[in-house]
């Protein structure tokens, strides 16, 4: 490989490494200080000292988090969300987009135009609601997974992708005499892993950081996801004025025994930590299929 | 070809199950918000009669989701009642939104326990998705409830819970603290430079000024991000307007009785803005009022800043002594026996409570009589001095003990002294009802001490919120006013403080009152004029 040694190559590389370490900073920065924040003593967090290194290193937030049982219940509650959602999410969008990249398919624009319709026109708050009540739905899992079962972005994405594969490909296997679904699984299933898991990722971190449908579907607190706990401490964390005028002690000594700043860090970065650990090992897959996407949309 | 007849098929069954499905959810929805049968379970035999069959009764409450490590109260309550409770926690910021859902869907709770009439309680009515009940009523079904307050408390209090057509559909409960904001400060300051806590603004103003000459620091700190007009309540009382007065916007006056309409554009908050702007050019102030988080603040006062304080004395060991002692570990906060006011002479004025709280149980219209019915009854025994042990303490020798006459929490438990702990709610405990009296006796001193020291003191005044009863018209016609009244005239407050713009210059402030003017703030005191004096003739 030949090394370019011009001055403006050189200047290329300072340019770019300087934006790289900028962004790296800038990236890196707010996680140390949730760390930082979430292992530091409550007069560090009060005074707002912590940077990016614990000041009176502590392990009573996270102690307190595991102890409490809202959290620990709530982490196990997103991770089955997670699972369970995104495998039927790629199941369906999967099924949906091979079927609709055949060119041989009839009807393939019809269908194509009614997936594109509720991309510019949802039913709405109530009508949605009403209609996953009605459907039994409601106070269970299946509301949070359901309805958002396939993403249309997501499923044209996936659909381009498999329209670039070589027809030939298909040919040669049915001719072997391979039906459809053995054509889907054994042809195009392994050629397909970056999409899968990219477009997995996609739907990995949306049920993860998902709180509004388990704010409106769920009446039963103990199935709330780790986000909805995270949002009801950072908005009891606001809310000390009101909690220490409560005329109600008992309210007012859950909300204040919430209000510690080191204890919301600590549950921000649990809920943080599964999808920073999952990324690496996926990162390779997730640029090129975020490539192959983009190129051929 | 025959793959594409099956193709155009199976699109045809697809277009057809969609327009059936659509027309089956319209006639669903057009059932709401009529009465839906609430769930009900033959069980097991209660120890009374009446109360032999099993019913499960859905309550919303607002507020956080609460872990119950052990439920005690759920076996109490059934053994009593025969009543199973199923709790929807929905969270402050959620409340509204997912209420109307729950209301529009046909799923409503059949107990709000948290009706607010600042939470669309005026919509909800309308709708007819509340139960209402008449004063003589309420009187008959529940006698306890009933009774915690006096005849004559009952005079000012129904007027102020119902509506229109005669009948409430919230039903607060006797609220523990008629008194429980003071003036704060750092006495191991004031000490250590001889200050006294002043009784007027000049004084105040002076002794802000030495504060921050003496020490280096900013002497007051407080900020509202959300409604800029909360920052500095303790200050619109020193000048006579009421401490809640972001909230009622009207009031009257104690010592001339005079009704004000609209708070916010007279000539007594003129002048609380142009001594706020002298506070804030002066930097005596904090600087961020109007955009400050609640983090920021207590970084702010744990560098050593703030030394004077509008708030609750509660707050002195919570908060304030807490944060203080991260910069000085001698810092010491105590509740001030006086109040400064802008005009001693002829009136001081403090805050009191309202003899209720400002939620209270709403009853859903789709619920049955026999669930409303059953829950009327636990709700009238919270309201015994059983019930309010109950509800307040929990279950003796688990969660309390008592001694003497007084109930104390088991050393396992939070108190009022101690943070750490379990709370009532970790029991499985439904909040509502009255707390018992002996809490604040036993825990709180201070607030007797607060009553006996600015009740029926002389040249001491505390505001009454006016009773108004509006129309349907009134009512809504008010609602659009308001956004946008409150909106302007945060928008004005800030920049008169900041100095943006000059309270102090007539031309800038008739500005500011002719901008309100063109967006209703006529008819906005004409109507609230007439509620009131309808009212109150």
């Amino acid at each position: 490989m030949v090394e370019d040694r011009s001055l403006s190559s050189r200047v290329l590389d300072v340019v770019v490494h300087t934006s790289m370490i900028f962004m790296l900073v800038v990236t890196l920065y707010p996680v140390l200080n949730v760390l930082a924040s979430s292992l530091s003593s409550s007069a560090a967090n009060d005074a707002g000292i912590v940077t990016i290194y614990p000041i009176g290193l502590t392990f009573d937030n996270y102690r307190m988090i595991l102890e409490a049982g809202k959290v620990p219940k709530a982490f196990v509650n997103s991770v089955i969300y997670t699972v369970v959602g995104t495998t039927v999410n790629l199941l369906m969008t999967s099924s949906f987009a091979y079927a609709l990249s055949r060119k041989h398919l009839a009807l393939r624009k019809f269908y194509m135009t009614v997936a594109i319709i509720p991309m510019y026109f949802s039913g709405g708050l109530i009508p949605t609601f009403l209609l996953v009540k009605n459907l039994g739905l409601y106070n269970s899992m299946w509301a949070l997974i359901l309805p958002g079962a396939i993403s249309i972005t997501n499923f044209i994405i996936m659909r381009t992708f498999f329209q670039g594969l070589p027809a030939e490909l298909e040919e040669s296997a049915a001719l072997d005499g391979a039906n459809d679904f053995q054509i889907l699984v054994k042809i195009i299933l392994p050629l397909s892993k970056a999409v899968f898991f990219t477009i997995g990722l996609y739907y990995a971190v949306g049920h993860w950081n998902s709180w509004f449908s388990a704010m409106i579907y769920f009446k039963d607190s103990s199935k709330y996801p780790l986000q909805m706990i995270l949002r009801e401490m950072i908005i009891a964390a606001n809310s000390m004025k009101d909690a220490a005028s409560s005329d109600d002690f008992n309210t007012a000594a859950d909300i204040v025994n919430l209000n510690v700043k080191g204890l919301k860090y600590a549950t921000l970065f649990i809920s943080m930590f599964p999808m920073l650990m999952v990324y690496p090992f996926i990162q390779k897959h997730f640029i090129k299929g975020v490539m192959m996407g983009s190129l051929k949309g | 070809m025959k793959k594409r007849f099956l193709s155009l098929a199976l699109a045809m069954i697809l277009m057809a199950c969609a327009f059936a499905g659509c027309a089956q959810k319209g006639q669903q929805a057009s059932s709401v918000p009529t009465a839906a049968p609430t769930q009900q379970a033959g069980g097991e035999a209660a120890p009374e009669d009446k109360y032999a069959k099993e019913l499960t009764i859905t309550v919303a409450r607002r507020g956080d989701s609460r872990a119950v490590e052990e439920d005690l109260f759920s076996p109490y309550v059934k053994e009593k009642f025969n009543i199973v409770f199923e709790i929807t926690d929905i969270n402050n910021n959620d409340f509204v939104t997912k209420m109307n859902l729950l209301l529009a869907s046909g799923e409503a709770p059949d107990i709000n326990l948290d009706q607010r009439p600042e939470f669309m309680l005026n919509e909800w009515i309308q709708a007819g998705y509340f139960r209402g009940y008449t004063q003589e009523e309420i009187k008959n079904l529940m006698p306890n409830y009933y009774a915690q307050y006096t005849e004559e408390e009952w005079k000012s209090i129904w007027p102020a819970i119902s509506y229109s057509d005669g009948k409430s559909y919230y039903f607060p409960s006797r609220r523990a603290n008629s008194i429980d904001m003071a003036w704060l400060y750092r006495e191991d300051i004031f000490n250590k430079l001889n200050l006294k806590f002043p009784t007027t603004t000049d004084g105040l103003l002076e002794v802000m000024r030495t504060l921050k000459k003496e020490t280096g620091k900013v002497p007051y700190v407080s900020a509202n991000s959300g409604d800029v007009l909360w920052a500095f309540t303790g200050f619109l009382q020193v000048f006579g307007i009421p401490e809640l007065a972001p909230r009622e916007l009207s009031y009257v006056d104690p010592v001339s009785g005079e009704f004000v309409p609209y708070a916010f554009t007279t000539d007594t908050f003129r002048q609380h803005v142009i001594f706020m702007n002298k506070l804030y050019e002066e930097g005596l102030i904090w600087q961020e009022f109007a955009t400050g988080t609640t983090d920021q603040v207590n970084a702010t006062i744990s560098q050593g800043n703030h030394m004077i304080a509008w708030s609750y004395p509660s707050k002195i060991e919570s908060e304030l002594n807490r944060l203080s002692r991260n910069e000085n570990p001698e810092a010491s906060w105590v509740w001030a026996k006086d109040m400064p006011s802008s005009n001693p002479e002829r009136a001081t004025y403090f805050k009191a409570n309202p003899y209720y709280n400002a939620s209270g149980v709403g009853f859903s219209a789709d619920a049955s009589d026999e669930v409303i019915e059953r829950y009327m009854a636990f709700m009238d025994w919270l309201h015994t001095d059983e019930g309010m042990v109950f509800r307040t303490y929990g279950i003796e020798g688990v969660t309390y003990r008592k001694e003497g006459n007084n109930y104390v929490f088991m050393d396992h438990m939070t108190s009022p002294l101690k943070s750490e702990g379990k709370t009532l709610t970790n029991y499985g405990f439904v909040t509502g009802g009255r707390q018992h009296p002996n809490l604040n006796e036993y825990y709180y001193p201070y607030l007797t001490e607060l009553e006996k020291t600015f009740f029926n003191r002389k040249g001491y005044y505390h505001f009454i919120s006016p009773v108004m009863a509006y129309t349907d018209e009134e009512s809504s016609e008010l609602a659009d006013i308001t956004t946008s009244l409150q909106q302007t005239a945060r928008e004005y407050y800030a920049k008169f403080i900041m100095g943006h713009l000059d309270a102090e210059d007539d031309k800038e402030w008739e500005n500011y009152v002719s901008t309100m003017k063109k967006l209703g703030l006529d008819r906005f005191c004409e109507i609230r004029t007439t509620a009131y004096e309808r009212s109150n003739r």
